[in-house]
Parts: structure tokens; C-alpha cells; sequence
């Protein structure tokens, strides 16, 4: 039994030599398509952890006017934390606001020096409210326009975050499905040339199929090194695809860190923890689809 | 051995390749098979070996009704029967010993049978001198004792023989011959489908004539009359 299988795997490793080119051919289509299905997997990362970073960030400011008394502003305060999905309201002071201003800016001399000729602060007292959700942002926002502290306020044109999540959201939506697209494609197209390599093969081993039959080969033993040789394929391709991806992720490195590196997230990190999830269950859809596709030819183009 | 019962075999929509055959071929008999061309004498062998099914008929080789023969126990039939060709069928890029190890090494055999099978069976037909050699380097005759060779392998009961000399000179025909009646005597069972006037009446065994799918005589020391 053993003895019999060694010798299948030999036949099917001796096919896939002496076919070169065209197991050359058929792994990189195979390796084209499993690195748009993982470029795809990437874009999701990334975009999802866009989508959170923002959502994280995204608040209402009130900027408030100079002659809203401390009492005013502690009732309004208190007004606003009790509106539903309010998650925190927090008062900044006009100089902590300039501080933060300061510190955000830390790297532009030229602000710098602008404020430091300031004679007066030109900020306002603010009040910062984050909601619970972001499709929340709406409804809070109108509470707030429809309350009698309007006095109080110096904006009153509100900009929505929600907004901003949702672009981004659609944004990678279409990216997302664009990616779907060709992933399918290539994915289409790999099988294709997986069925038509095993096709190949069958033909180019006619004679030795037809003696193998002609002594009394069983037909899985005549079947078995196609089969072999379409899983050989799927391995090197997917073995391959893990290399290009680090390898991409390597040059990606620079651009994303400069977008994501301070929320702790590189996309090497991110396959590290997903390694045997992503890859395994690429590796065995890439195997059960070649087996699929490879059994096919043989079931049309093997007779026994 | 051999036993076929009204056998037909109908080639849609109406070629009967053979046409209520009646058979007995005993153990260890050597008949020859003659026939014009497209009696069905190919097609004959192609129902022995279950390459294909009978349209009617039952068919019996070796005791064993193969008429329904399940697809998984066709290699264990062809294990029993040795073929050969007109066409040699041998692989032109591995030697003759290779060759005939092909055979046994698709069918599971050790490598130490292999070993000891294959130099046997040259020897039987006289060409263990040659085993290193590849095909192209051999006359048509030892192509033809290399297929011989490799049909022995697996020692079957029966020997199927397709117009076996079809491509050789009367030399090498006549070697052929030789060697197939001494596997017949060895104890196997030989069937020779042949075109070959000389080589019928220089036989003088057993000939079946087959002419349109029919069996149309059947003679103990035949004479080739077509
Ligand atoms: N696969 C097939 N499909 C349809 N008809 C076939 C098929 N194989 C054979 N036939 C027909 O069956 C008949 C018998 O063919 P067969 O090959 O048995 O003849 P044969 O006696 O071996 O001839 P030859 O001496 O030329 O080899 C012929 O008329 C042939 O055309
Ligand atoms: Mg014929």
C-alpha cells in the first residue's frame, strides 16, 4: 500500500518536472489569484481599521462664547449628558484647548511662532461629546440645536461624523467589491488552466496510460498521479503566494505606518494572527478546488 | 478457458461487430482467429479484456463470468490476460527492462519481484542480453518479444495476440510464431488473430473464421481459405 503510493507520488512529481513550463504556467496563475484573494483580505484589514480609527476620533465640539457664565455652562453640561446615547461630554478650557493646539502641532515651527506672537487666545471655551455610536451623532446633534442654550453657542452648524464613516465605508465597499471581482476572475481563470494542464498531461501520457491499462493498473493508481500532481500544484502555489505576500507587506510597510502605524496595526502583524486561519483555509480551498477541477479532465479526458 | 455465448456486439446505429458468437476455446488450446478486415476480430479481444461490453451474450474467461464484469475488478481480468499488439505499445524513453518493469510497478510489485520477474521473462524470450537498451535499438521481431515479455509478466492463463506480426518481415514472423506456440506449450492459453495465410497453414492448429461479426467455421487443424 505504502509502496504503491510512494510510486504514485513519484509518477505525479516526474509529470511535474517533465512538464515544466507548464507547471510553471499553472502555478503562477494559481499564485496570481490567491495573492488578489489575499491583497483583498489586506484592503479588508486595512480599511476596517480605518473605519474604527475614525470612529474612535470622531466627536461634536461646541465651541462656546466668552460670556457664558460657569453656572450656564455646568447646566448645559448636565443638559447634554443627559441625552440618550451621550457616551462623554468634556469641558475644555480655552487654554487647554490653545495646550492642544500647541502640542498637536509640535513639528510646524512656523505655528509655533504664530502663536507664541499672539497676544490673546483665540480659542474658545469648547465642549467635546462623543456619542456611544456613530449613527448616533445625528439625532444628538439635533437635541442640541433644539435646546434653549443656543445663547451659549458660537457654531451652530454641526458637521456630521457619521458622514465621514460612512464615505470611508463606501469607499472600501467599492474597493472591496472590485477586489471580489478579480479575485474571482483569477480564481476562474486558475482552475481553467488547472483543468486544461491535467488535460495536457493526459494527453502527453496516452501511451504510458494506455499500457498501464493494457497490464492491469488499478484506475486509481492510473487516476491518482493527476490528482497528486494538481495538489502539488496548489501547495508550491499557496507555499509561494505566503512569501510574496511578507514580501509585499514589507514594501507596504512605510505607507501604512505612516497612516496606521501609532493604532498598533501593520498588515505583517495582522496575517501573523490570522497566519493558519487566512493560509489554511486558502491552502485547502486551493487543494479541493484543484482536485475538483483536475477530476473533472480526468473524468473526461481518462477513459479506463 | 474461454467461452463466449451468442455474443454480439452492436456499434451504433447498426454495426454488428460480432453477431451471436458461440465459443469454447479450452485451456491451454492455441487457436488462430482469421477474418477479412472489419470482421470483428479486433472488437473480439476488446470484449475479452472488457475494453468493452457485449450488446448480448454472456462471456466467460477462466470460469469467471466477466458479462457484467464490475468496473473495480477489471484490473484484476487483465492481470489474467496478456495482450499484444501490432503496434508494439512500448514506451519508446525507458528501456526494456524498464519497460517490462512499467508493467508490474503499476501494479503494486515489490521491488525485489521486479527484479527477479523481469530478467525471467526476458530469458523466455530470448532477450535478457538486450534489457539496457531502449526500444528504438531493437528490430521489429524483438520489439514485438519485448511486448511478449511484458504480457507474461503477471504468468497469465491467456495469451491475446492482435495480428501480433502485422508489422514484421517473414523472418521475424516466423520467430514470433515460435515463440508463441512455446508460451503454449509452457501452458498458457494463446488466441492469435492474424491476416496471415502462412503463418495459419504453417501453424496447423485450431482456426476460427469470423466473417462479418459472424463465426462462420470453426477447424480443428484449420487451413486459411478466405
Ligand atoms: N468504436 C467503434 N465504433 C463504431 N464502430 C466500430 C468501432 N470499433 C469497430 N467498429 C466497427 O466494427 C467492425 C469490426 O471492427 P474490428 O476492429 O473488430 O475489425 P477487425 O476484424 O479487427 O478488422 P482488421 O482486420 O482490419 O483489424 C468494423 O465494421 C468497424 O468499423
Ligand atoms: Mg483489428
Amino acid at each position: 500500500m505504502l509502496l504503491t503510493f510512494l510510486r504514485i507520488v513519484k509518477f505525479a512529481l516526474q509529470d511535474f518536472y517533465r512538464n515544466f513550463w507548464l507547471s510553471f504556467v499553472t502555478i503562477s496563475v494559481l499564485i496570481l489569484a490567491l495573492v488578489s484573494v489575499n491583497l483583498l483580505i489586506s484592503i479588508n484589514a486595512v480599511t476596517e481599521k480605518i473605519v474604527s480609527v475614525v470612529e474612535d476620533k470622531v466627536d461634536i465640539n461646541v465651541i462656546l462664547n466668552d460670556n457664558a457664565s460657569e453656572a450656564e455652562i455646568n447646566n448645559f453640561t448636565i443638559f447634554l449628558n443627559n441625552i440618550e446615547n451621550v457616551q462623554e461630554v468634556k469641558f475644555l478650557s480655552k487654554e487647554a484647548v490653545l495646550e492642544d493646539f500647541r502640542q498637536k502641532n509640535i513639528g510646524n515651527p512656523d505655528i509655533q511662532l504664530a502663536l507664541d506672537e499672539l497676544e490673546q487666545n483665540p480659542f474658545n471655551n469648547t465642549i467635546i461629546i462623543k456619542a456611544d455610536k456613530p449613527d448616533d451623532y445625528e439625532m444628538i446633534i439635533q437635541k442640541i440645536k433644539g435646546a434653549e442654550y443656543q445663547g451659549l453657542m458660537d457654531n451652530n452648524d454641526f458637521s456630521d461624523p457619521k458622514k465621514l464613516i460612512s464615505f470611508v465605508q463606501q469607499l472600501s465597499g467599492k474597493v472591496e467589491k472590485f477586489g471580489l471581482f478579480v479575485a474571482g476572475l483569477f480564481s476562474m481563470i486558475a482552475l481553467l488552466i488547472v483543468f486544461n494542464t491535467i488535460r495536457v498531461t493526459i494527453y502527453t501520457h496516452k501511451e504510458e496510460i494506455g499500457v498501464m491499462r493494457l497490464v492491469g493498473a488499478t484506475n486509481s493508481f492510473i487516476r491518482m498521479p493527476f490528482i497528486i500532481e494538481s495538489v502539488l500544484y496548489a501547495i508550491v502555489a499557496v507555499v509561494l503566494t505566503i512569501m510574496i505576500m511578507y514580501f509585499i507587506f514589507q514594501l507596504s510597510a512605510p505607507y501604512l505606518n505612516t497612516l496606521l502605524d501609532s493604532y498598533g496595526f501593520s498588515l505583517n502583524s495582522y496575517f501573523n494572527q490570522n497566519f493558519i486561519r487566512i493560509f489554511g483555509l486558502e491552502l485547502l480551498s486551493a487543494v479541493i478546488l484543484t482536485i475538483i477541477s483536475s477530476g473533472i479532465a480526468i473524468r473526461r479526458y481518462l477513459k479506463v | 478457458m474461454i467461452k463466449l455465448r451468442q455474443v454480439s456486439k452492436l456499434y451504433p446505429p447498426d454495426t454488428y461487430a460480432l453477431h451471436k458468437v458461440d465459443m469454447h476455446i479450452k485451456d491451454r488450446e492455441f487457436v488462430s482467429v482469421i477474418g477479412q478486415s472489419g470482421t470483428g476480430k479486433t472488437t473480439l479481444i476488446k470484449i475479452l479484456t472488457a475494453q468493452e461490453k457485449p450488446t448480448h451474450g454472456r462471456i466467460i474467461v477462466g470460469g469467471w463470468d466477466i458479462t457484467d464484469i464490475a468496473f473495480r475488478e477489471i484490473p484484476i481480468l487483465r492481470r489474467q490476460i496478456g495482450v499484444i499488439y501490432q503496434d508494439f505499445k512500448l514506451l519508446p524513453r525507458k528501456t526494456i527492462f524498464e519497460n517490462i518493469a512499467f508493467a508490474l510497478q503499476v501494479c503494486g510489485t515489490s521491488r525485489a519481484k521486479i527484479t527477479k520477474v523481469v530478467p525471467q521473462v526476458l530469458k523466455i524470450v530470448g532477450l535478457h542480453s538486450k534489457a539496457e537498451r531502449y526500444p528504438g535499438q531493437l528490430s521489429g521481431g524483438e520489439q514485438q518479444r519485448v511486448a511478449i515479455a511484458r504480457a507474461l509478466v503477471h504468468h497469465p492463463q491467456i495469451l491475446l495476440a492482435d495480428e501480433p506480426t502485422g508489422n514484421l518481415d517473414s523472418i521475424n514472423t516466423r520467430e514470433i510464431i515460435e515463440l508463441l506456440k512455446k508460451i503454449n506449450e509452457l501452458g498458457t492459453t494463446v488466441m492469435l488473430v492474424t491476416h496471415n495465410k502462412e503463418v495459419v497453414n504453417l501453424l496447423k492448429k485450431r482456426v476460427i473464421t469470423l466473417d462479418q461479426g459472424k463465426l462462420v467455421s470453426d477447424q480443428k487443424v484449420g487451413k486459411y481459405m478466405l
